[in-house]
């Protein structure tokens, strides 16, 4: 039934009577005509319930807080079951309601968060140093205490990190390695070079994109995973037992995950590398009748080695950015869900970013030195 | 299909297995309108299961569960989503939102199912979360900058925002200083009681039980061992229940409250 109500004059009182079912669901209709009631200033209302229906707490605020004045007791006039125990339950904790404290809006927000993250960007770059001089502290110290090394723990993370993204890095690198040679065969076929296809795959496979495309995909599979494990275990206070027991996180946690990022790193961009070529040369073989025989003999006599040295040597850099950032955000979470959700967003960012920078770096040092 | 002789959760014939372990055996129960029951029993008994399939958050093996005289099992989507509202929950850990202020935890059930003005759902939510007893000045701030106490006020506010009939509370005292439990105890009796609401209370916590319960249900060995009140389970003891009530824990709550 909806609510309604009626406003009358009976000699000294104002009488405000009350019916239908006052109830979170029903008093939307009756808000907006109570606030708009003249506010009484001395004299409380007097409440008729007697046509009142069924009543809760929201209709017991309205009630209240059209009819109080002052801190006189609410005058109720009618018999219901449940009103007066509501109005005076209202009464007892209705306080003046807070306002939202100010936020920014609009530009103002947007510059505001602009500010802040680029004022950050000095603290992410000095923390993310000292993070690298601790953890390199670290590792020395558990390389000099070969016992100290955990096996277990390292060849865990080398299979759930390393040994399962290998189907999807040499996947994705296969079609890399098909795309490039599609390319390549249109473009120089222009030329009337499509033969350079070949050279064309194995520089950019070889040097990029085996090393790239495999931090890429470690930075979104096993990176973001990184941080969201330890992100949990610090929120569960893992971590603080750790400390307590005498297990120094670092330790435990961060040099395992560096040692079998250090070992895995290489061998998946060395299947990237493999899985990219085979992608070329099957595409060569198609599109450009180049026999997978003639392909191999073509690159030993056209690609020297040092074309893959250049790429694998990225490797172990990448393995150390991708181990470091992980862990560090893992173990800068808070104690709040939303934090983890942040970590694990800007770990990604930040080592996607970082991933491709340094390769940028190798790449005018490699022109430079004429590698 | 309604509400019949006053019964408001009517459980019949539970049984819920995890594999091998069989947590339910035929379990019956039956919760009145307006009393607050506390549900207790050794660890691993199933008093949380209990609570989260009645609220339709997990599925029983087999058995009947019906609130407000439904079967949620059989309900359309609209139909229980009707159930819902009716029913407030707070979990063990708070489960507040936490990228919301906690005035905004208490809001979003107004938000989200009635069409309330957003002045009144302000109003309202402060109103909710001072009958809990969190004062205006902690309505803003968000749950990761709350006490353990008042986590569970601020769930507590959200639990009763639409005003339900029915509120589940899961270990409401777990993790509280006995003063803080001792309060929000107190609390509790005062707004079942206010707002004329049916409580269902899973607790390990003597004095809560003590304290608010109307009628303790004890759940031992897959089946309700014992119902009644404080006093009748307790001179019916055997086996676990004597064990609960007469160790050194269970006595001194007891005698605290002169019984």
């Amino acid at each position: 039934m909806q609510a309604a109500f009626e406003v009358r004059e009976e000699g000294q009182e104002t009488i405000l009577a009350l019916s239908g079912d006052w109830t979170v669901w029903t008093v939307s209709d009756v808000d907006a005509a109570l606030r708009a009631l003249p506010k009484q200033a001395e004299r409380a209302l007097t409440v008729d319930v007697s046509n009142l229906g069924r009543m809760d707490v929201a209709g017991a605020w309205l009630v209240e807080r059209t009819a109080r004045a002052g801190d006189a007791p609410l005058k109720v006039v009618g018999a219901h079951d449940a009103a007066e125990r509501l109005f005076s339950t209202t009464r007892a904790n209705a306080r003046e309601t807070p306002m939202a404290p100010e936020s920014l809006h609009g530009v103002v927000a947007v510059l505001d968060r602009i500010g802040r993250s680029v004022a950050n960007l000095r603290g992410e770059a000095l923390r993310s140093l000292e993070f690298l001089g601790l953890t390199l502290v670290t590792l020395g110290r558990v390389i000099m205490q070969p016992k100290k090394i955990r096996w277990v723990s390292i060849v865990n993370v080398m299979e759930q990190a390393g040994l399962n993204a290998l189907p999807i890095i040499m996947m994705l690198s296969f079609f890399i390695g098909v795309v490039v040679a599609f390319l390549g065969s249109r473009i120089l076929g222009d030329f009337g070079a499509s033969v350079f296809t070949v050279e064309l795959v194995a520089f950019s496979v070889l040097r990029e994109f085996g090393i790239v495309i495999t931090a890429i995909l470690l930075a979104g599979r096993t990176d973001s995973a990184f941080t969201a494990q330890i992100g949990a275990m610090k929120m569960r206070q893992e971590i603080d037992a750790m400390r307590v027991l005498g297990i120094d996180p670092m330790e435990a946690i961060v040099v395992p995950r560096l040692i079998a990022m250090l070992v895995m790193t290489p061998i998946l961009a060395f299947a990237a590398v493999i899985a990219g070529l085979f992608g070329g040369m099957l595409v060569c073989w198609v599109a450009l009748g180049v026999s997978p025989v003639m392909f191999i003999t073509r690159i030993q006599e056209a690609v020297p080695v040092q074309h893959f040295w250049a790429g694998m040597i990225k490797a172990p850099v990448m393995a150390v950015v991708l181990a470091l950032v992980g862990c560090r955000h893992g173990l800068e979470t808070g104690t709040d869900v939303t934090s983890l959700g942040k970590r694990v967003t800007s770990s990604v960012v930040q080592a996607i970013f970082l991933v491709i920078i340094i390769d940028a770096f190798f790449a005018i040092w490699f022109l430079e030195m004429d590698w | 299909m309604s509400e019949t002789d006053g019964v408001i959760i009517r459980v019949r014939g539970l049984v819920t297995r995890f594999g091998d372990q069989i947590v339910h055996d035929g379990l019956d129960l039956d919760v009145k309108r307006g009393e607050i029951i506390g549900v207790v029993g050794p660890s691993g008994c199933g008093k949380s299961v209990l609570l989260r399939e009645i609220v339709g958050l997990d599925k029983a093996t087999e058995g009947d569960i019906e609130v407000f005289g439904k079967n949620l099992a059989t309900l359309s989507r609209e139909e229980r989503q009707g159930v819902e509202m009716r029913w407030g929950v707070m979990f063990q850990q708070g489960a507040l939102f936490s990228s919301l202020t906690i005035r905004e935890n208490v809001e979003a059930p107004f938000r989200e199912h009635t069409t309330l003005a957003t002045a009144l759902v302000g109003e309202l939510a402060s109103l909710k979360l001072v009958m809990a007893g969190l004062d205006t000045p902690d309505h803003f701030k968000t749950p990761g900058q709350l006490s353990g106490g008042m986590s569970k006020r601020a769930a507590l506010a959200r639990a009763l925002a639409l005003d339900p009939e029915l509120l589940f509370l899961d270990e409401p005292t777990a993790g509280l200083d006995p003063v803080t439990a001792g309060r929000f105890d107190a609390l509790l009796k005062e707004l079942a009681a206010a707002l004329d609401l049916t409580v269902f209370l899973v607790t390990h916590d003597l004095d809560t039980l003590a304290a608010v319960c109307d009628r303790i249900c004890v759940l031992y060995g897959g089946k309700v061992a014992a119902i009644g009140t404080l006093d009748e389970v307790k001179s019916g003891a055997t086996g676990w229940i004597a064990d609960y009530f007469s160790g050194p824990r269970g006595r001194a709550a007891l005698e605290s409250k002169g019984r």
